[in-house]
């Protein structure tokens, strides 16, 4: 019963607090790693390649400016719009993620010069012969990406052919809705749309790219200066030594090779080793979370069970708040928000688990909750009858019977967690559901992946609860 | 002394006061049998005796301990009292032995021989010896009520509680539950019993006490309450159950 006397908002901070001290981020000094947020998805600039290497033009222009330069870094892949929450916060010391230098994006960040020239581009289905030019979107339905030039550029048409707008986190998922008919068309840096189809999109650049958008490396406001001139000295010499042209070269080139597209197995095949990556990172992090929430929601179960009005309430005001708020707007709070609060920087494995250690809490407290509810006031009576002690009488006559009432819905809520850590994606977690993206983004076969990743959810699901039927059937025989 | 003792003893649930004030002493070896209609107030009076309901108002004194003292540890009072329900309400997670040798184990820290020693002959002494290892859930009504007796004597209680212990058996039953209350009442326990069974109020207790209205409307031996009985209200409760 540590802490009974905190409120939930305490116990809040002191769990983010505590895990914080388990597992120190080093934040970057003078010669140390600087972490460099990217995109997950978004070739040619960024991408897993079939080695799972991070390449593409920006990863490669910055090992070739941190070699230059002499300095040492770690690459953190997430949603743009994730990255530049995360840069903001402080999370990250710089972002590159083909990130072009807006006036707006300025006045948060301090940018370097520009390293790469590209406007958005308006693209449609390869046989769409309609839509020639902006005026020819009017009543259209316009696919974007959230934060990004392109969704700018759809606001601005929007002012004179009012368009409906879809917005997206990643590239991938903004094509397949114009391939899906969902939207009619996308709007996408140029270089990226290009060499996305080049690599076998069914779509097809219907305008000419805007010019004067350029793309530059950002640190957040006055933070890392040296970072900064370090970038631009770099990019400097690699322009000088013909390094630059080389990676530009590499992607944009005549010939890159094109994607490998062999069907439903063959994808299965070639990704099946990283697939079971992403389902070990799913099941650890359920299963550290959900470990977690068995034994705090016990206790903030235990709570409401108890005769204290005290507890009782400290218990309904954690299961309120909790329950209260949705899974990804909690995940970015303890990314995001917590971490700043307190001046800290964690992982996001670490604020995932936490996140989902605290929504399931709830849900598990309320079953407890109502398990003991479930249990014969008379069994509590006879024990205490006896002269046993009240946490006597619950650990060894409530409480055993309580768990086999509540097992049924425990294994739901295991259930429920393990298909919640694929919302923790958000937040730059690679489980199964954003190693599922990533093979898209390289790919482009987003049906065949999304049957593959559900059919895997499905079979492990399936696997698991079997064996916690099996588990709860040898539980239950003696009652 | 008396052995157990109420005084002004008052119980409320919310607005509605069941307990108006009794004044009761049991001596030591004394069978008192409580009758009355239902909503007298006879089962909650029981359970005040060991403090499973907060009392509101009075005194509950065993064995010289006033139980309604905050600093008095009500748990060593109630090793000596054992308490049997209408429901039994034994632990169906436990064998038969785990039931009740759970409090002697935990409170006396017997080791598990000397808790099965004790288990088979207190089971014994219920004619229960060979379902010590089966579950409740096999045990028929009147075996379940036998082995919560059992249950209830093995902390070795002077006092021993019985909250209308036959009123959930099938009539066949009944029989072979009062057989084991007898026998206990021969052996010299002290007990107070809430029952319906006017039999055996008539046969075993040394008193009884007549409930109605949150009162005790009139006290006596069986033979002046059955035969003789001094109130209208006494008169119109035994017309209608005898």
């Amino acid at each position: 019963m540590i802490r009974k006397s905190k409120g939930s908002i305490g116990l809040f901070a002191v769990v983010a607090f505590v895990a914080a001290l388990l597992f120190p981020m080093p934040v970057s000094a003078e010669g140390e790693s600087y972490i460099i947020a990217t995109d997950v998805t978004y070739a040619p600039f960024e991408f897993q390649n079939e080695e799972d290497e991070y390449v593409g033009i920006d990863i490669d222009i910055l090992e070739a400016i941190a070699e230059d330069q002499g300095f040492e870094y770690e690459l953190r892949p997430m949603n743009f719009s994730a990255g530049l929450q995360a840069l903001e916060t402080n999370q990250v010391d710089g972002m590159i993620a083909g990130m072009s230098i807006t006036p707006e994006r300025e006045e948060a960040f301090d940018f370097s010069e520009p390293y790469f020239d590209a406007g958005p581009v308006v693209a449609v289905q390869e046989d769409n012969e309609e839509i020639q030019s902006y005026a020819d979107l009017e009543g259209k339905t316009v696919a974007v990406k959230v934060g990004t030039v392109g969704a700018e550029l759809a606001e601005e048409i929007n002012q004179d052919y009012p368009i409906e707008i879809n917005q997206f986190e990643d590239s991938a998922t903004m094509y397949e809705d114009v391939l899906a008919g969902h939207s009619d068309a996308a709007i996408e840096d140029y270089p990226v749309m290009a060499y996305a189809i080049q690599q076998g999109l069914a779509l097809r650049l219907s305008t000419e790219p805007e010019s004067g958008s350029s793309y530059g490396f950002a640190v957040n406001k006055e933070q890392n200066p040296e970072l900064l001139e370090m970038f631009n000295a770099g990019l400097v010499n690699i322009m000088e030594d013909g390094t630059y042209d080389e990676i530009v070269e590499r992607y944009l080139g005549e010939s890159p090779e094109a994607a490998a597209n062999n069907g439903f197995f063959g994808l299965l095949e070639r990704n099946f080793g990283r697939l079971m990556t992403g389902l070990v990172r799913t099941l650890i992090l359920t299963l550290v979370s959900f470990a977690i929430a068995l034994l705090a929601g016990t206790i903030i179960g235990l709570f409401s069970a108890t005769p204290s009005k005290a507890l009782n309430i400290i218990a309904d005001i954690y299961v309120t708040i909790l329950r209260g708020i949705p899974l990804i707007v909690l995940a970015f709070f303890m990314y995001f928000t917590v971490p700043q609060l307190l001046g800290i920087q964690i992982t996001a494995f670490m604020a995932g688990v936490i996140t989902l250690s605290l929504n399931t809490t709830a849900y598990v407290a309320e079953q407890v909750r109502g398990g003991i509810a479930a249990v014969e006031k008379g069994q509590l009576e006879a024990a205490r009858s006896l002269g046993l002690p009240y946490g006597v009488s619950m650990r060894k006559v409530v409480i055993p019977q309580a768990i086999k009432i509540m097992i049924p819905s425990l294994i739901n809520q295991f259930v429920i967690t393990l298909k919640d850590t694929s919302i923790l994606s958000v937040i730059g977690i690679v489980e199964l559901t954003q190693t599922g993206r990533i093979i898209i983004a390289r790919s482009y076969q987003s049906s065949s992946m999304w049957i593959i990743v559900g059919l895997i959810y499905l079979i492990i699901i399936t696997l698991l609860t079997k064996l916690s039927n099996l588990i709860e059937r040898r539980l239950v025989k003696n009652g | 002394m008396a052995k157990l003792k109420t005084e002004q003893l008052k119980k409320s649930f919310g607005d509605l006061e069941v307990l108006k004030g009794l004044d009761l002493e049991v001596k030591e070896g004394e069978i008192v049998v409580i009758i009355g209609p239902s909503g007298s107030g006879k089962s909650t009076f029981l359970r005040c005796m060991n403090l499973l309901e907060e009392v509101n108002g009075g005194k509950v004194i065993v064995d010289g301990h006033d139980l309604t003292d905050p600093s008095q540890n009500i748990n060593n009072v109630r090793e000596n009292i054992g308490m049997v329900f209408q429901q039994f309400n034994l632990f169906p997670h436990l064998s038969v032995t785990d039931n009740i040798t759970l409090a002697p184990k935990q409170l006396k820290k017997l080791s598990n021989s000397e808790g099965k020693e004790l288990s088979l002959k207190l089971l014994k002494s219920v004619g229960m010896e060979d379902k010590a290892e089966v579950y409740p859930s096999s045990l028929s009504g009147g075996q379940k009520q036998r082995v919560a007796i059992a249950r209830a004597l093995a902390m070795d209680p002077d006092i021993m509680l019985f909250d209308e212990p036959t009123s959930a058996l099938d009539p066949e039953m009944v029989g072979e539950v009062l057989a084991v209350m007898k026998r206990l009442a021969q052996e010299g326990m002290t007990m107070v019993v809430v029952t319906h069974e006017m039999g055996f109020a008539r046969e075993m207790a040394d008193r009884v006490i007549f409930m109605d209205g949150g009162y005790i409307v009139e006290t006596g031996t069986p033979e002046e309450i059955f035969s003789t009985p001094k109130h209208e209200r006494t008169r119109d409760f035994l017309d209608k159950v005898l």
